[in-house]
């Protein structure tokens, strides 16, 4: 039959309920004040509680930031400082610490695998939405999902067991190890493993938001361009990308989110070294080891006895939260957008 | 039984049977569509007049449980062989929807999106003024001449509609099929697209579902009246309105149906 011929129309009944005055107290107006006000409960504890972690964070990040300002940012020498101020005595505290290192590594860490996360998971929304036969869509669809709930330590274990003896076998040469013997040892724990395992894990979030958006994209915007003769592939590209793009966009950045804050996998195929990798260096660039922020809040944290490690590593964590907000932001910003300035429903 | 036109025949169905899963939708529809004219497609909801007219430009093929049998020629060509190219077989064969579903561009965007499609070469001077004229063909011109750049969603309604027609012309298809075009739209606005297409069909062939019988026999030359997916008569509309062959189609033209 023609679906596109019948408009259902439905009509709602409105049911008037009666309560009489003696039932008042347990009438559903008082059940529903009560759930309402119960929830709001909810909502402002919860909120108090991540106002207290903020706070807590900065309190406890402050002397390190004040003792070292910009410093913090701008110098390297983490391991070195935390080395320092681990064995530093009680009535001479070391509170300097250069935390470059660490923020370069969650720098390239990120970007490294976003540049190969959007494309991949771009290209495999397009298939899931646009191409892929029913029969296979379940599947891959459940696919994404899983690969989107394993715990990271999984992935972490996976890539220390093959893809990290992997890189160390075949992309690691003897002359490369003598070269950077000075500056860090070559062992296949590196950036490059760090963008592998990073990768994968914020692939299926990526799919997952991507193809959510995708499938939003108005059918009549399909239909339209193909009727005038675009073909499929054309219609993707300048028509439904166009359109699910702030969708995509959202997706792309709660991705850096994940991805910045990752900490165990990343902790494990990294080699857990303050090293900045250095671009100069050619691709050698890709093999040298590497911490980022969140790491180091794990592999540090035998020094949260000594008052000025445990400052840092807050200091690490307030990096880490402070870029979380910002994201957010922009996660937020861009969703406006698509309300506002989208008009998607004419 | 087939229907003999004089004219020369544009489309042409033999046979044509089709399916969403197991429901069938159209059963041996059979019907000649001349060049230069305006057919107008009638009947109640779910009697398959929508099905058919997706069929001429392959629209259908997006619906998966979708599935036809028998032949549509457009110039004698089967356009549902093996080798056909869907792609050109919708350049030639453009369609109007229900809901005006301009794209969320702006009216001059809307209007060069095909033509830059289709002819990527195409810019500048020469893209203006396929543009102009497609916008003057569709009528649209003197209303939009001064929001080219505004989107093409903060248009009306009925602009909205005749932004749609234009941007088809500007492709130049040889058919323009339309799927009740009117049915969103108010009787002001409905009247201007029923003008246009008496213009239009001048230069193209013109298809159009309607629910509206007014409409249908106000500027149809060609009617079909089609009830549980069947074709039940086709013919001229000034004869489909004095006497139609059918008790059926009467019925419904008077309005007794069911």
């Amino acid at each position: 039959m023609n679906h596109l011929d019948s408009v259902p129309v439905i009509k709602e009944e409105v049911k008037v309920i009666v309560t009489p005055k003696v039932f008042l107290a347990s009438s559903p107006s008082v059940k529903e004040f009560l759930i309402e006000k119960g929830l709001f409960l909810f909502t402002i504890l919860s909120s108090i509680l991540i106002f207290f972690v903020f706070i807590f964070v900065a309190k406890e990040a402050w002397p390190v930031l004040r003792a070292n300002g910009l410093a913090f940012i701008f110098t390297g020498g983490w391991d070195q400082d935390f080395y320092q101020a681990w064995v530093a005595t009680a009535k001479e505290p070391s509170w300097h610490f250069g935390a470059l290192p660490l923020i370069c590594g969650t720098i390239f860490t990120t970007l490294g695998a976003l540049c190969f996360t959007l494309p991949l998971g771009l290209g495999c929304a397009i298939f899931l939405v646009e191409v892929c036969p029913p029969w296979f869509f379940k599947p891959v669809e459940s696919t994404v999902r899983l690969l989107a709930a394993i715990p990271s330590v999984i992935y972490g274990l996976v890539a220390l067991l093959v893809v990290v003896p992997w890189i160390d076998r075949h992309l690691i040469t003897n002359e490369m190890s003598l070269r950077m013997a000075k500056v860090a040892a070559l062992d296949g724990t590196s950036l490059l493993a760090g963008i592998l395992v990073l990768g994968m894990m914020i692939v299926p979030i990526f799919v997952a938001l991507a193809a959510d958006a995708l499938r939003v994209v108005p059918k009549a915007y399909k239909e339209g361009s193909l009727a005038l003769g675009v073909s499929h592939w054309r219609t993707i590209i300048k028509i439904m990308l166009p359109v699910a793009k702030k969708g995509i966009i959202a997706g792309a950045i709660l991705a850096t989110g994940r991805a910045i804050g990752e900490a165990i996998a990343l902790s494990m195929v990294t080699g857990s070294v303050a090293n900045i990798p250095n671009p100069s260096h050619g691709p050698v660039f890709f093999l040298e080891p590497l911490r980022t922020l969140a790491s180091t809040v794990v592999d540090n944290a035998e020094g949260m006895g000594v008052p000025t490690c445990e400052s840092a590593l807050f200091a690490c964590g307030a990096f880490l939260l402070v870029s979380c907000v910002i994201l957010s932001f922009f996660a937020r910003l861009v969703a406006r957008g698509q309300k506002q300035g989208g008009g998607l429903n004419g | 039984m087939l229907n003999t036109v004089n004219e020369k025949t544009k489309l042409q169905a033999r046979e044509l049977s089709a399916w969403y899963g197991r429901t069938p939708a159209l059963k041996k529809v059979n019907v000649a569509i001349p060049s230069n004219s305006i057919v107008g497609l009638i009947g109640p909801s779910g009697c398959g007049k929508s099905t058919f007219l997706r069929c001429l430009n392959r629209m259908n093929d997006l619906i998966r449980s979708f599935r036809q049998e028998g032949k549509i020629t457009l110039d004698e060509k089967d356009i549902y062989t093996q080798d056909t190219d869907i792609v050109l077989i919708r350049r030639k064969v453009g369609m109007v929807f229900q809901q005006p579903n301009p794209f969320p561009m702006s009216v001059f965007d809307n209007v060069a999106f095909g033509v830059r499609e289709h002819n990527r070469g195409v810019n500048g001077k020469k893209l203006e003024e396929i543009v102009v004229n497609s916008l003057n063909q569709a009528n649209l011109w003197d209303e939009v001449k001064d929001k080219l750049h505004q989107s093409g969603l903060s248009l009306s309604g009925g602009q909205q509609q005749r932004l749609c027609i234009a941007r088809l012309l500007a492709v130049k298809p040889e058919v323009i099929l339309l799927d009740e075009p009117c049915s969103a739209l108010d009787p002001l606005s409905t009247g201007k697209i029923e003008e246009l297409l008496l213009e239009l069909k001048k230069s193209y062939t013109i298809v159009v579902v309607t629910h509206n019988l007014g409409q249908a026999f106000r500027i149809s030359d060609y009617i079909g009246f089609f009830l549980l997916g069947q074709l039940v008569e086709f013919g001229p509309a000034a004869e489909l309105a004095v006497k139609p062959k059918e008790k059926v189609t009467a019925d419904y033209i008077s309005g007794h149906f069911g």
